[in-house]
């Protein structure tokens, strides 16, 4: 049963073009994924509504765009920037769509915390925290029935674990082995002996454990170490064998506010790869810093590495430009498409 | 304007209230930090984390809390943010808050108050821009105030944790940092009023349309007499249908998606109290029966406007 | 399935409703007071059971979960519903002193609640699982009905251990017909009062009319 609205194609290219034995195959989706937010940053004169950022937690996405395959389908939270910039989404239609301007499928109606891709499986963004986990728990048990050995991979923040539907999802995918990778996006400081100070459990993996749902945790400071987790996760997941559980545990970037984000730490300056830094951010906690460390101490050049971040840069302004020229969505476009025609 | 926002008004009725009465007790996400429009800004430091409590984003179980605060003769008073999220709290509010006095034949009540704030213009986007009050005021056994203005919303809160009932303030978005004040301030939130006197129409609106109400008809120069009708459940018609006595003409506004059903509930009220008085047709205008979209231009083009008003006002009074 | 009374502050209608207010209710109580809460194996499949029992450990409150665990949440098996099979299991997650025991043994379930009430005095909520057989159907009317009289029986059983601890046949029979005697003249009680008066319904939706 083919679902309503746009359905992914199998034979369409969702990821850019990267063969599996480029070492700096992380690096690209990393950094489309930071430079498309540090420029929204230095546009903000052109978001009239409201917008989060994934800076500091763009090793989730750039796993993602490694170990999904094509026909997997995803569900991610208001905080979906990374996830679509690191999966080849078009950048221009992503910024238009942040601006309200008309140019891609949403036509301005869904503004930044609702971004989606249907072309990339993000059939539909939830900005309710938890709204898309019942969701992916629905698309996985579609995939279960029409396309074996799909995954449906389904991103939310620590602090989605307070509701309620998190818990009824976990126990659905258990009870039913459904094939979904459930990834925690998890920015909280941990509490006392406790997963955070919003959880009594000691963390975050033993609340999946308790509706049988197995996982791992992984430091998602470090790219590559997630994509490892991810994938191992993901293989067990297509072989049938019932849900998984990343807790994937981040740095809090320093800018991040609970409404407005704010440019805390300027421009990435791939550079401090290779320099000492006094801050936390920069020595220890960005995730593009530490994966140019790794490919560093690998024999990767850091002419290669900020050769590779120009080219990105450049395209991501491009995308900027292209989105500031696109018309503002048309009035019309509020009362059309409430329901199938 | 030199008063207090109606936010802060709130603010200050709350803190009035929680000095008052050491059993009111607020829950709610991030209320420590003052919540994201600063009803409960520095009440923390005052009264601590006991009274203040911070939750995590479990509003179907801080609901029912709240119930079983109330139960146990606390007075609750919890802070749902955003009134899209009454979603996640419904079965607490619609199943038991509002159930739990009639079922128990009166053995209990609940005197549970909760504060939420509804409405589109800030590009907030389909899932944070509902007004959800009509559906909150269909369930027997809630009581829900609108305030239109400062004054009235420090009133609702003080009566909304006095009353032995659940009682919703339901706070219009766009009016959290209005200071504008309205005739009848120093009255009762729980009874319609009317906030300017006029001939040739009556304009029954809530929250900020009643200020638009009173621009729009200074605008085309029309004696409009509006009447903020502050309590949406239970309803209170009669001044409306008082006024309509008076003016033979009826429009009525609200914030809400569709055909409106509070604003039905309105229509219906008068037309069955006042047909023979009425001249023309009672006519109401309400937002598109849409999502909220995102994006400036598509909310502008939802969100009802002056202009808008304006235009409904000459239609009614030339019809 | 709204008996409320004195004693009894809350039954509901909607599994797992009354857990976050037994939580809240437990907040507003004296100090030592408890708040208990009963609930079938039914409701720990919902989200509101998860997000009370962390909110619970969290603030430490004087709550205790009592867990009747038949096996089936209306008629569904528990097997049906999740893949956990105790649920104490659950209540270890949140940090919980928890215990499973025969629901059908009056004798244990008086033993594991004063033990478990203890530690809820002092602050530490706890969940007891009561493992217990269904001897009726979900409700009555529904036509699966176990056959009469059942070896798991609760009160047989504890009339069993009482036999066996000295106590005379005749001694047990006058209990059981002091109860019958009085369930039978409460139930001709009711049956002789008038019948609930629709008119007054109108006044029973709120304390105070607006």
């Amino acid at each position: 049963m083919i679902e309503r609205g746009t359905r992914p194609d199998q034979d369409e290219v969702v990821c850019r073009s990267m063969t599996t034995t480029q070492p700096t195959e992380l690096l690209e989706p990393l950094l489309l994924a930071r430079r498309f937010d540090e420029i929204l940053l230095a546009n903000t004169d052109a978001i009239r509504g409201h917008f989060h950022v994934s800076i500091g937690l763009e090793a989730t996405a750039a796993a993602l765009s490694r170990v999904r395959r094509s026909g997997d389908l995803i569900t991610t939270t208001y905080r979906n920037h990374a996830h679509l910039a690191a999966l080849g989404s078009d950048l221009s239609v992503m910024y238009a769509e942040i601006f309200g301007r008309d140019l891609g499928h949403q036509r301005g109606r869904g503004g930044s915390i609702h971004l989606s891709d249907p072309g990339l499986g993000m059939l539909h963004t939830s900005a309710m925290v938890s709204g898309g986990v019942p969701i992916a728990l629905g698309q996985a048990y579609s995939l279960s029935r029409t396309r074996p050995g799909a995954v449906c991979f389904c991103f939310f923040g620590d602090g989605a674990f307070g509701e309620g539907a998190v818990h009824e999802s976990l126990n659905l995918a258990s009870l039913w082995r459904l094939p979904l990778v459930f990834v925690c996006e998890n920015n909280a400081p941990p509490g006392d002996g406790r997963a955070n100070d919003q959880q009594s459990a000691v963390s975050l993996l033993a609340i999946a454990e308790a509706h049988r749902v197995h996982g791992r945790a992984v430091d998602a400071r470090h790219p590559a170490a997630v994509v490892d987790a991810l994938e191992a996760l993901a293989e067990e997941v297509r072989d049938g064998d019932g849900p998984r559980f990343l807790d994937a545990q981040a740095g809090r970037w320093p800018g991040n506010a609970t409404f407005f984000p704010h440019d805390a730490t300027g421009r990435t300056d791939v550079r401090h790869a290779q320099r000492d830094a006094d801050d936390p951010w920069r020595s220890t906690d960005d995730p593009v810093l530490n994966e140019c460390r790794r490919l560093l101490a690998a024999g990767v050049g850091l002419d290669h590495i900020r050769a590779i971040d120009r080219r990105i840069t450049a395209e991501v302004e491009g995308a900027l430009g292209r989105a500031r020229l696109a018309p503002v969505a048309p009035p019309e476009a509020a009362f059309t498409d409430v329901v199938a025609p | 304007m030199t008063g207090p926002t109606l936010v802060q008004a709130a603010r200050d009725a709350l803190g009035q209230a929680m000095a008052a009465d050491s059993a009111v007790i607020v829950l709610g996400e991030d209320v420590t930090a003052g919540g994201p429009f600063g009803l409960t800004k520095g009440l923390v430091d005052e009264y601590g984390r006991q009274r203040v409590r911070n939750t995590p984003i479990s509003e179907g179980a801080v609901m029912g809390v709240a119930v079983g605060l109330a139960l146990g003769g606390a007075q609750p008073f919890v802070d749902l943010m955003f009134c899209d999220f009454v979603t996640a709290a419904s079965d607490q509010l619609f199943n038991h808050a509002a159930k739990i006095h009639f079922m128990s034949g009166g053995c209990y009540s609940v005197p549970l108050a909760v504060w939420t704030v509804g409405g589109a213009g800030t590009r907030w986007g389909a899932q944070h821009s509902q007004r959800l009050d009509a559906w909150i005021a269909s369930v027997p056994g809630i009581k829900v105030l609108a305030p239109a203005s400062p004054a009235l919303a420090a009133a609702s809160v003080l009566e909304a944790i006095g009353d032995p009932d659940p009682v919703v303030v339901f706070v219009d978005r766009a009016l959290l940092h209005s200071r504008r004040d309205l005739l009848g301030d120093t009255g009762s939130p729980w009874r319609s009023r009317v906030v300017r006197g006029g001939t040739e129409l009556t304009v029954a609106a809530t929250g900020r349309l009643v200020h638009l109400a009173l621009d729009a008809a200074d605008s085309i120069g029309a004696s409009a007499e509006v009447v903020d009708v502050q309590r949406l459940a239970p309803l209170d018609p009669e001044p409306v249908v008082d006024s309509v006595t008076r003016t033979s003409r009826l429009l009525v506004l609200h914030d809400e998606a569709g055909p409106g059903a509070l604003a039905a509930m309105i229509a219906a009220a008068v037309q069955e109290a006042a047909f023979w008085y009425l001249d023309a047709p009672i006519a109401r205008l309400t937002s598109p029966a849409t999502p909220v979209p995102a994006a400036a231009t598509l909310e502008d083009a939802y969100v009802l406007d002056a202009d808008a008003v304006a235009s409904a006002m000459k239609q009614v009074l030339q019809a | 399935m709204h008996l409320m009374g004195r004693r009894a502050v809350l039954a509901t209608g909607i599994v797992g409703g009354s857990l976050p207010i037994a939580l809240g209710n437990s907040l507003a109580l004296p100090d030592e007071a408890v708040s208990i809460s009963f609930f079938g194996d039914g409701a720990v499949q919902t989200g509101i059971f998860h997000e009370t029992l962390n909110l619970a450990s969290l603030w430490r409150a004087r709550v205790l979960f009592v867990c009747e665990n038949n096996g089936w949440a209306e008629f569904t098996s528990r097997a049906e519903h999740t893949t956990v099979e105790t649920v104490a299991a659950h209540a270890q997650t949140y940090g919980m002193p928890a215990d499973t025991i025969d629901g059908g043994d009056v004798l244990a379930v008086r033993a594991a609640a004063s033990r478990l009430l203890e530690r809820v005095r002092c602050g530490n909520p706890a969940l007891l699982e009561c493992q217990i057989t269904r001897l009726r159907p979900h409700y009555e009317g529904d036509l699966r009905r176990a056959a009469d009289p059942d070896p798991n029986d609760p009160l047989e059983r504890l009339a069993a251990v009482l036999t066996d601890a000295g106590e005379d046949a005749a001694t047990l029979a006058a209990l059981r017909r002091t109860a019958t005697v009085a369930a039978e003249r409460a139930l001709a009680d009711a049956l002789n009062d008038p019948p609930a008066r629709s008119d007054d319904a109108a006044h029973l939706v709120f304390r105070r009319q607006p």
